[in-house]
């Protein structure tokens, strides 16, 4: 019996596998470091001098632009399976793993002073331009 | 005896091919001295150009613009254990953004060193303490 259940675990690992993943990025920029940029209104060699080189330069409408600091470090459970069926393959995977980058966003206005501090996951901050984009013509 | 020596040599056989390491390497390292080299107020976009090369992309900022330079390093590993499988994965940077007026003068430069930092690990093990960040850094091109 426990020869057949060693080569039946075996068997099966080539079609069901639990993983174990980590996904490390970046360096993290601390809340207490963007508080102290924000009450100095710090300039743009200020937060440079700080925080080092952001990962984005987005332009800003107004002569301003945002620079945007990401960073990653996720943990989490997943589990795969595939099947072959009659020549036919069927595959199943489930992730628990929240691959999300977090990011710090620094907004600065036309004189390069910074005005607002933003901190959460980086897509929210992406997908913000998108969601103020007016209408092309040809879609009004 | 020996039926049990032989599953294990098996199972150890089976463990120790399912290990990978990895590592991805996207643009060259950035010099540190040549990063120094670049003063704002006089150094013009030709002239970083000339000391850093080409830079990887262009922002233009209303009529000014700003150049980025990145290299970064991947490191991974993974084992397989039969049923389960562990991954890690990290990756740094070496970052440079340049910024420019209209009149293509460096007005602000920001560099971030980080891509030798990188490490392979499982991933439950804690990485990036300062001790860590402190040899490698001595260790890295360019360090003073």
């Amino acid at each position: 019996m426990k020869p057949l259940a060693v080569a039946l675990l075996c068997l099966l690992g080539g079609c069901i596998s639990v993983n174990f993943n980590r996904t490390r990025g970046f360096e993290p920029v601390a809340e207490d470091v963007l508080l102290g940029l924000r009450d100095k209104n710090a300039d743009l060699a200020a937060c440079l001098a700080t925080l080092g080189a952001p990962n984005l330069v987005h332009e800003l409408p107004g002569g301003g632009m945002a620079l945007a600091w990401a960073w990653i470090d996720s943990l989490g459970w997943g589990i795969q399976g595939s099947l072959s069926v009659r020549g036919v393959g069927i595959s199943a995977d489930y992730d628990a793993e929240r691959r999300d980058f977090e990011g710090a966003v620094l907004f600065f206005d036309g004189a390069q002073r910074l005005v607002k501090v933003e901190r959460g996951l980086l897509r929210d901050f992406l997908q913000a331009p998108e969601r103020h984009r007016t209408a092309a013509v040809e879609d009004a | 005896m020996n039926r049990r020596l032989a599953s294990c040599a098996l199972l150890l056989s089976l463990a120790l091919t399912s290990c990978f390491f990895g590592r991805t390497v996207i643009n060259e390292p950035l010099d540190p001295v040549a990063v120094a080299r670049l003063q704002p107020g006089t150094t013009t976009a030709a002239q970083a150009v000339d000391i850093l090369g080409a830079p990887s992309d262009v922002v233009q900022l209303g009529k000014r613009f700003a150049y980025r330079y990145d290299h970064s390093v991947e490191k991974s590993a993974a084992t397989w254990l039969l049923l389960f499988a562990m991954y890690n994965s990290d990756v740094r940077q070496d970052r440079a953004w340049l910024f420019f007026d209209e009149n293509s003068v460096l007005t602000h430069a920001g560099a971030t060193l980080g891509a030798h930092r990188g490490q392979y690990a499982a991933p439950w093990e804690d990485v990036h303490e300062a001790g860590d960040h402190a040899s490698r850094d001595a260790k890295r091109f360019g360090a003073r």
